[in-house]
């Protein structure tokens, strides 16, 4: 009997085990309480969760030393040790919010990005590729974000009072030399690489990283993208060429190839042309990109693009009162391979060489002149993950540069300079408390050729003012080397230099951002000359100056119209230079003091087609009228431009097909970028001018494209 | 008779406590699951459904090396995201789905279930933003869709998916009701034939495929 009751005295306890009860709340710091928590001894199945009042109850049946884990989304999980003795436990937790990318403050004053994997990215690749007035050109695109001027004539980014190159490309971190596609006066150029490479591309104002340098207003930087989801193969039909696309995935590894062949002269006879063409511009353009997993956490990325393209007019050099022959040949291969990894929690590392090369063929009325510039790049970062309110990024990157001019007459002439710049960058960014961030950094560069070696500090910082805003500041020093091809002449000259002071302010809730940014930039060391390219070295000099100040406002909603995407936005600028052959200090000719975007896109579904509209409004800029007394007294009218776009999709032979129509300048406004004048005058003492136009009024781009 | 005593007292621990403490925790996992699951089916509210998501997630962090927890828990949050709004909070709760998804994924790689499962998670994120995640969406899915049916070619519920996908493209894209309905009619009958002996296998699916095809 009595080993019976030992026994039956074992099995009740083996089957009935202590039971407690473990109760409390869960709040945050500030101490509202954090509904839906999750509260439960680890390794147990036996929890509950927070009610919505943070509160919690439940009957545990763990007994010894336990470890009590609560989570819940968006903070840090939390794990206290508690020793469970049979008596009711009460506790009260309180839990971290964790560092997102949903709450987190992020540094954007001067900084747009846009990304397809960021939440703090204001636009998307898509968003790029499909902007209006664009045409699938990337510096286009960015064009209609506040902050760029439109220069028409030109094609490239001109940004907050400074000029086209003012602004440098990296890809993937590494410095591409010539972004843009050769041209010739007055016919617009456009970005080599088409939106489609780049999973992310930030698009700076003014305030950008010490990672980056040589630039005096800004940066783009691109991100080209990871390895191809899969294999696809496409050609495109368009009445301006043809392409053709393959991709190929592997297990760790994908390769990806795009051939492309341009041929204006289908375009040219259907819109007429205020350019008397010779030969119709033709491009030949191609592109590889391969990526390779390497070990848990290494990318592998290898780029290389090369292309040609030739084109000839009849350029009537209105100054002279001649007619010129100009034609033009241009190969570039830009390659650049990167790597990078996570060796271990703490660090990262990023490493890339880059090779960009470009020679220009040139004729003058038969007069050849060629310019081949080249870059070649390397490039070493480190990112320390100290905490994770602590990371500190330094690097050194080396370029060399050559760019060589050679005038074929009756001997050659050759210039040739040759620059050597080592730099390095130390940044740290650090996240003060769950509102503050703060970014310090010091970047120093050297130069061989001009024999300069400049220390520049970056600082910017972001607080959060509420839970959907916040404000934004910063401020540096900025150095850029002249241009090269004026470095041919006149190797004695120094960096020009700019500093930024920016301000912003951002709201951002659901599908809708608003952004207004005042900044003001002040020029110094600027080149100054009396007439371009001319060989006598004493005519140039680094005594221009400048300043810009301005206020650019931005407003994005995806969610008040259903279906339909739309940002306005709008920049006003305030500029004043005395730079290059300038007789005084004036607002520079490619600046306007009013620029308006409205970009609108909606997808109509039962249409199954992709509407986009653009509206670009840009006030009148300078020119100087010789008529006048006052340098720079001319105001050309206000530039207005309505672009549309559709991209229709369909399945043809079962296969995805999509057919685009572009349309620029639908309405066929007549705009003007400035006057030329004679340099003789008239039999009146007056000089004759004529208006610097667009190559066309209307005109418009049908692309047809077929999946594989 | 002392040791005799002793071993019988020995016997009667190993023969009824050890293995029914074995069995016991067998079916622990098994009973809390199928609770759990019971309580899902009743969920109306997000605490209710919340409460479930969270005891999955507790059973699978005890259990480690079991996938059916973290897909029960994903599985809940992606029912749960249908009825949220805030394009935030919907990507909030779809990224909590997709991180037990992927833990699932971890454990078994090549588990139709779980690329139909992703299947099921990329209309919902596609939905809290369509313009910029529209293109990327038509291919993700194709990818989950090709994995679940390779993995397993009778899994109703990756042809349920395939059939809905189907019925929301334009038919301009190869899609609408007359190309869907073969599909949902073909989901239909694997659903029927569909038979797993695990009482945790995935379930889900029938009821709505029938009340899909019959609109039709």
């Amino acid at each position: 009997m009595k080993t019976l009751t030992i026994i039956l005295f074992f099995l009740a306890i083996a089957d009935a085990g202590a039971q407690v009860t473990i109760s409390g709340s869960v709040t945050d710091r500030k101490n509202a309480p954090i509904p839906y928590a999750n509260i439960y001894f680890r390794g147990s199945y036996d929890g509950a969760i927070t009610d919505t009042l943070g509160e919690f109850s439940y009957i545990s049946d763990a007994s010894g030393p336990q470890v009590l884990l609560i989570s819940s989304v968006g903070y840090a999980e939390s794990a206290i040790g508690l020793t469970v003795t049979g008596k009711d436990t009460t506790i009260h937790v309180v839990l971290e919010e964790e560092m997102n990318q949903l709450n987190e403050v992020t540094i954007t004053a001067g900084v747009f990005s846009a990304s397809d994997k960021k939440k703090s990215a204001t636009l998307s690749s898509f968003d790029i590729a499909t902007t209006a007035s664009a045409v699938g050109d990337i510096y286009g695109a960015y064009a209609t974000m506040p902050g760029s001027q439109k220069v028409g004539e030109q094609g490239k980014l001109f940004v907050r009072g400074g000029e086209g190159y003012e602004t440098k490309t990296y890809m993937d971190g590494m410095l591409v030399q010539s972004p843009y596609f050769s041209s010739m006066p007055d016919i617009p150029t456009r970005g080599r690489f088409s939106p489609m490479l780049f999973s992310e591309t930030v698009f700076s104002t003014g305030g950008y990283s010490a990672e980056f340098g040589n630039a005096l207003s800004s940066v783009v930087d691109l991100t080209t993208n990871g390895l191809e989801p899969g294999d696809k193969a496409s050609i495109g039909i368009m009445t301006v060429g043809a392409n053709g696309s393959f991709s190929k995935r592997w297990e760790n590894s994908s390769l990806a190839m795009t051939g492309l062949y341009a041929n204006n002269g289908l375009h040219h006879r259907l819109f007429k042309q205020q350019v008397d063409w010779i030969s119709d511009p033709v491009l030949w353009d191609g592109m590889a990109m391969f990526r390779q997993r390497i070990g848990e956490t290494g990318l592998l990325k290898s780029f290389i693009s090369v292309n040609a393209n030739e084109m000839a007019m009849n350029y009537d050099n209105f100054e002279e009162g001649t007619m010129e022959r100009i034609a033009l040949k241009d190969r570039a291969l830009y390659a650049n391979t990167t790597y990078s990894g996570q060796p271990n929690d703490k660090w990262l590392i990023k490493t890339g060489v880059a090779y960009g090369g470009d020679t220009e063929d040139m004729n003058y009325n038969h007069l050849p002149v060629q310019t081949s510039k080249s870059a070649t790049t390397a490039k070493l970062v480190f990112t320390h993950l100290t905490s994770n309110k602590i990371k500190i990024r330094a690097g050194s990157d080396m370029v060399r540069e050559v760019c060589r001019k050679s005038v074929f007459l009756d001997t050659v002439m050759i210039m040739q300079v040759i620059d050597i710049q080592p730099s390095m960058f130390i940044e740290s960014e650090l996240k003060l408390t769950n509102k503050l961030a703060l970014r310090l950094g010091a970047r120093s560069e050297y130069s061989s050729l001009l024999g300069e070696l400049n220390l520049l500090p970056r600082v910017s910082a972001a607080f959060k003012t509420g839970e959907f805003s916040q404000i934004s500041m910063a401020w540096g020093k900025y150095r850029q080397k002249p241009e090269n091809t004026i470095l041919l002449f006149a190797p004695m000259l120094h960096s020009e230099e700019s500093d930024h002071y920016i301000l912003n302010f951002q709201y951002r809730k659901e599908n809708r951002i608003f952004r207004i940014e005042s900044y003001i930039k002040h020029y110094d060391d600027l080149v100054k000359y009396d007439a371009l390219y001319s060989p006598d070295a004493t005519t140039y000099n680094n005594n221009g100056f400048g300043y810009a100040r301005g206020v650019d406002l931005f407003w994005r909603d995806q969610k008040s119209l259903k279906g339909v995407d739309y940002w306005i936005s709008y920049s006003f600028l305030n500029t004043a230079r005395d730079y290059k052959d300038y007789l005084e200090s004036t607002v520079p000719s490619y600046a306007s003091a009013h620029n308006l975007s409205l970009v609108y896109k909606q997808f109509i579904k039962s249409l199954n087609t992709f509407v986009g509209m653009t509206y670009s409004f840009a006030s009148g800029r300078p020119y100087n009228d010789r008529n006048s007394e006052k340098f720079m007294a001319g105001r050309t009218k206000p530039y207005n431009d309505i672009s549309l776009n559709l991209t229709y999709l369909m399945k043809l032979f079962k296969k995805e097909c999509i057919v685009h129509l572009g349309i620029t300048n639908l309405f066929n406004f007549q705009n003007e970028f400035g006057y030329r004048y004679s340099n003789t005058p008239g039999e009146d003492g007056c000089y004759a001018s004529k208006a610097i136009v667009p190559n066309a009024g209307r005109q418009a781009i049908l692309l047809f494209m077929l999946s594989l | 008779m002392k040791t005799t005593a002793f071993t019988f007292t020995f016997f009667i621990f190993t023969f009824f406590l050890a293995p029914r403490t074995l069995f016991a925790q067998q079916d622990k996992y098994t009973k809390s699951m199928l609770e759990t699951i019971e309580k899902l089916d009743h969920a109306t509210e997000n605490e209710a459904t919340l409460a479930c998501v969270s005891q999955f997630e507790r059973i699978a962090g005890a259990e480690k090396n079991l996938w059916l927890p973290y897909y029960y828990s994903a599985y809940s949050l992606i029912m749960m995201s249908f009825g949220e709004t805030d394009g935030i909070k919907k990507d909030q709760i779809l990224d909590r789905a997709q991180q037990n998804l992927d833990k699932a994924f971890d454990l078994n790689p090549d588990e139709s279930e779980l690329h139909a499962l992703q299947a099921f998670l990329y209309p919902s994120w596609v939905a809290v933003d369509p313009m910029a995640r529209g293109m990327q969406y038509i291919e993700k899915m194709a990818e989950s869709l090709k994995n679940a049916k390779a993995s397993n070619p009778e899994n109703p519920r990756a042809l349920f998916l395939e059939a809905i996908h189907t019925l929301n493209m334009p038919p301009a894209m190869g899609g609408g009701p007359e190309i869907a309905k073969p599909i949902f009619e073909k989901a239909d009958s694997l659903f029927t034939a569909f038979h797993n002996d695990n009482p945790l296998w995935p379930n889900w699916g029938k009821e709505v495929n029938r009340t899909e095809l019959e609109k039709l």
